[in-house]
């Protein structure tokens, strides 16, 4: 294969609260490739939006970046060594805070955030505004800008373009604004662009205009997507290649037939499980027992075991690291669980372990809030 | 108590919704919709009411859950809170248990609420910060004098335990719960006065999948045990399929279908149900994209489409009798219509137009001229007279927009109703009201769910 356009190697973010230490991402490791959509996929609370803001290096205090790598294009967004002194420190090569804001972020890897009204000033014009940030990365003048604004309204499908070029965001309807927010993401034309969650808040028929329109223009453009949701239904019908996260880590990554048809980790089998399907009437759902632990204080061992209809007791004690698990020639179908021959950790032999799972729901209570007084 | 249901409703239906109505001013205030004119008497009062709920009619029989779907902006909370008088009628009626709601007010309907609650969608919102969640739940009781202190604490232990909570959480507080805990103590504060029908509006939009399918199954378990009728409001399809016994789908303000589950999802009869089942993303690599996608948005609810709502965007709006096109033909015409609409293009030629919109088959006849003549004005620059002829001789002149549909379709896949508000649908009602040798039920505008 191709160098990877993006590669993130063993990424760790954690946030210093009061609490103690929050590890929100926890050693991850995926590629991105051209011209293809990776997923991201997990419940709220996995560190998905934690990873994408880390690759922008966007992790605000108490958040930080405290370990990995992260390689863009052959330049290192983010990468530490030890100094003589055997601390820590950034690596020379590592991109200036100027030089990620002049170069990288909206020029070369672009966001498109949940939220399209909170993405927009209220107070300019959308025109205005997709034009400032063309002018702005594009080195081009007023004129130049507008136009360039007014054919990227046009090519994300907004009607008359010229007179909606002068409204304000609150005249555009929801789906209307995040067709603005791909126009943004698309008019320095990336190579990579982070969707975080951009059809959650949408209608079912107006997701659906924007997910054919986006595959669309990634053919016509050729650019990379990280494409973060909850939404398996969206895996399915966007992404080329998948990475399940689970508390900060991820658990499985495969491409998107492998994942819904030769699952291998006992998560990826519940949340396929625990949903509802539109297509044709399940009788009883299973949910998945139980909720996520926090991330300060995560079960040691996997960290599903908690809630885990698989669980065993090696489950509590070997920490599983991702494996692949294809067989020869096949595409590489990586996942963490010790269930699989692959890892050898004596899972055959060990005792069921009760779990949220396996023990009823009332077990799980305690697990979230803590003391409430 | 007097008042009795309509006479050919369900005797057995526990909540009759007639034609209900519900309106809104869309200005406020002292000056609101005042217009100054240049010609007597200079000042204008334009009344413009957002109609948000507007002529709908359907029942909920006793044991079911009636699941109701439909796009944001469509009306489906605004019904929701009307149907349990949270907010008063224009017009209409709803007959719960047998008594006219609509015509409830005061003290008579305050007791009323005792069998009828409601759980709303975000849990965070809905619970009292500064309030324990035993009071939270025994709050309701108190307010209808059920129990006295102590049986009260009792009960909102025994709820917690059955909504799958731990009954020692009676003295925590709201923040202290996740998101599906908190959703479970509104269903046990929901509970709390033994109601017959609950109105659920998106209980499960803000959960995690995972702690979605906890909080479903519990919600049906609950429904056995205390013998519950739901009106389940969600837009999310997967759902709805999930818990609903019948489904009913709205569109702007109106009711465009209502069957039971299976027939709903398996033989849609609306134009819209279809596209709207289409549209859902599976959650299945290999299920093979959708077909077509609706185009346009939805209309203003300030002034709606005449007839059939849905005919602005309706992929299978039907064909002015005063022509006689080929199908292929009428379609591009109404692309054409709708494009030049919302202003699509931006070219002027008239040439190229015809070539780009009808392929070389351009109608002929009056059509023909029609068309050339709205071409003419956009050669002009004249796009509002171009729309002006496209919409009022074409797209107008459909029996979609002449005529309000309502149509009683054989159900495939059940025994129950299917109501289907589509023109397309006429041939199939006559031909099933003929089977029932009813024929004044082929179409009864305004009665679409009216049980025998």
């Amino acid at each position: 294969m191709t160098e990877p356009l993006l590669s993130v190697r063993d990424l760790k973010t954690q946030f210093f609260t009061e609490d103690g230490t929050v590890r929100a991402v926890d050693g991850i490791s995926f590629d991105v490739y051209e011209g293809e959509i990776v997923g991201l996929v997990g419940e709220s609370g996995a560190g998905k939006s934690v990873a994408t803001s880390s690759i922008l290096r966007l992790v605000d205090s108490p958040g930080e970046i405290v370990g990995g790598e992260i390689e863009f294009k052959g330049e290192t967004i983010f990468g530490l060594e030890e100094d003589d002194a055997g601390e820590l420190r950034p690596r020379d090569e590592m991109l200036s805070e100027s030089e990620m804001r002049e170069r990288i972020r909206g020029r070369e890897i672009a966001i498109i955030f949940q939220d399209p009204m909170e993405s927009l000033n209220p107070v300019f014009t959308v025109g205005g505004q997709l034009r400032e940030f063309i002018e702005i990365n594009r080195d081009l003048g007023a004129d130049e800008a507008k136009e360039e604004a007014i054919d990227m309204l046009r090519e994300v499908g907004i009607p008359a373009p010229e007179s909606r070029y002068d409204e304000y965001p609150h005249q555009f309807s929801g789906g209307m604004r995040q067709r603005v927010l791909i126009a943004m993401a698309l008019a320095c034309e990336p190579d990579l662009i982070i969707a975080d969650e951009p059809t959650t808040a949408l209608d079912v028929t107006v997701e659906g205009e924007i997910l054919e329109m986006v595959t669309e223009l990634q053919e016509k453009y050729d650019t990379s997507f990280i494409w973060v949701t909850h939404d398996m239904s969206v895996v399915a019908e966007i992404c080329d290649r998948v990475n399940v996260m689970y508390l900060g880590e991820i658990i499985e990554q495969a491409e998107v037939d492998d994942l819904f048809y030769d699952t291998k980790h006992p998560y990826t089998s519940a949340l396929l499980d625990s949903m509802p399907r539109p297509d044709r009437t399940v009788d009883e759902l299973r949910p998945i027992q139980g909720v996520m632990p926090e991330a300060i204080n995560p079960p040691a061992g996997c960290r599903f075991h908690s809630r885990c209809p698989e669980a065993r007791e090696v489950c509590r004690e070997v920490h599983p690291e991702l494996r692949d698990l294809s067989e020869e020639g096949e595409p590489v179908h990586t996942a963490a669980c010790v269930k699989h021959d692959a890892f050898d950790v004596g899972y055959d032999e060990s005792r069921s372990i009760e779990t949220q799972a396996t023990g009823g729901f009332s077990a799980g209570l305690t697990e979230t809030g803590g003391e409430a007084e | 108590m007097s008042e009795v249901g309509p006479p050919e409703s369900d005797s057995e239906a526990l909540l009759q919704v007639r034609d209900l109505c519900k309106y809104f001013d869309n200005e406020s205030g002292l000056l609101a919709g005042v217009q100054l004119d240049d010609e007597f008497p200079y000042v204008s009062r334009s009344a413009s009411d957002v109609r948000a709920v507007d002529g709908v009619s359907f029942d909920i029989k006793e044991g079911e859950t009636l699941g109701l779907v439909g796009e944001s902006g469509c009306g489906k909370s605004t019904l929701a809170r009307t149907v349990l008088r949270l907010l008063e009628p224009t017009s209409g009626s709803v007959y719960f248990q047998g008594e006219d709601l609509a015509a409830l007010s005061g003290e008579p309907l305050r007791r009323k609420r005792k069998d009828m609650q409601m759980i709303f969608q975000d849990p965070q919102s809905s619970l009292d910060p500064r309030m324990k969640v035993g009071p939270i739940v025994e709050e309701p009781m108190k307010a209808h004098g059920m129990l006295d202190e102590e049986g009260r604490e009792a009960r909102a232990k025994e709820l917690l335990e059955k909504v799958g909570l731990d009954p020692q959480h009676y003295n925590r507080y709201p923040h202290a719960f996740s998101g599906g805990q908190r959703q479970r103590v509104n269903l046990a504060r929901a509970l709390s006065v033994n109601p017959d029908f609950i109105v659920c509006d998106e209980p499960v939009s803000a959960l995690d999948v995972s702690i979605q399918a906890q909080v479903l199954n519990t919600m049906e378990e609950l429904q056995e045990e205390f013998d519950l009728t739901y009106l389940f409001i969600a837009h999310d399809l997967s759902v709805i399929r999930h818990i609903s016994d019948r489904v009913a789908v709205m569109y702007l303000g109106n009711l465009v279908e209502l069957a039971d589950k299976e027939e709903l999802f398996e033989n849609p009869k609306h134009p819209y149900t279809e596209a709207l089942l289409d549209a859902i993303p599976v959650p299945d690599p290999r299920s093979g994209g959708r077909k077509e996608l609706l185009s346009g948005d939805v209309p203003s609810p300030i002034d709606p489409p005449s007839g059939c709502r849905f005919r602005t965007r309706c992929p299978r709006l039907i064909q002015p009798e005063s022509y006689d096109m080929p199908e292929d033909t009428w379609r591009n015409v109404v692309k054409f219509q709708r494009a030049v609409k919302r202003r699509a293009f931006e070219e002027t030629d008239p040439d190229a137009l015809r070539n780009r919109y009808f392929d070389g088959a351009v109608p002929g006849g009056d059509a023909g001229t029609l068309l050339d003549e709205a071409l003419g004005h956009i050669e002009r620059d004249e796009w509002d007279d171009a729309e002006g002829i496209l919409t009022e001789r074409f797209a107008d002149e459909s029996v979609c927009a002449t005529t309000d549909p309502a149509y009683e379709v054989e159900s495939d896949r059940s025994d129950g109703r299917h109501y289907a508000a589509c023109h397309l649908r006429r041939d199939e009602a006559i031909a099933a009201a003929v089977d029932e040798a009813a024929l004044d039920g082929a179409a009864r505008p305004g009665r679409p769910e009216a049980d025998d």
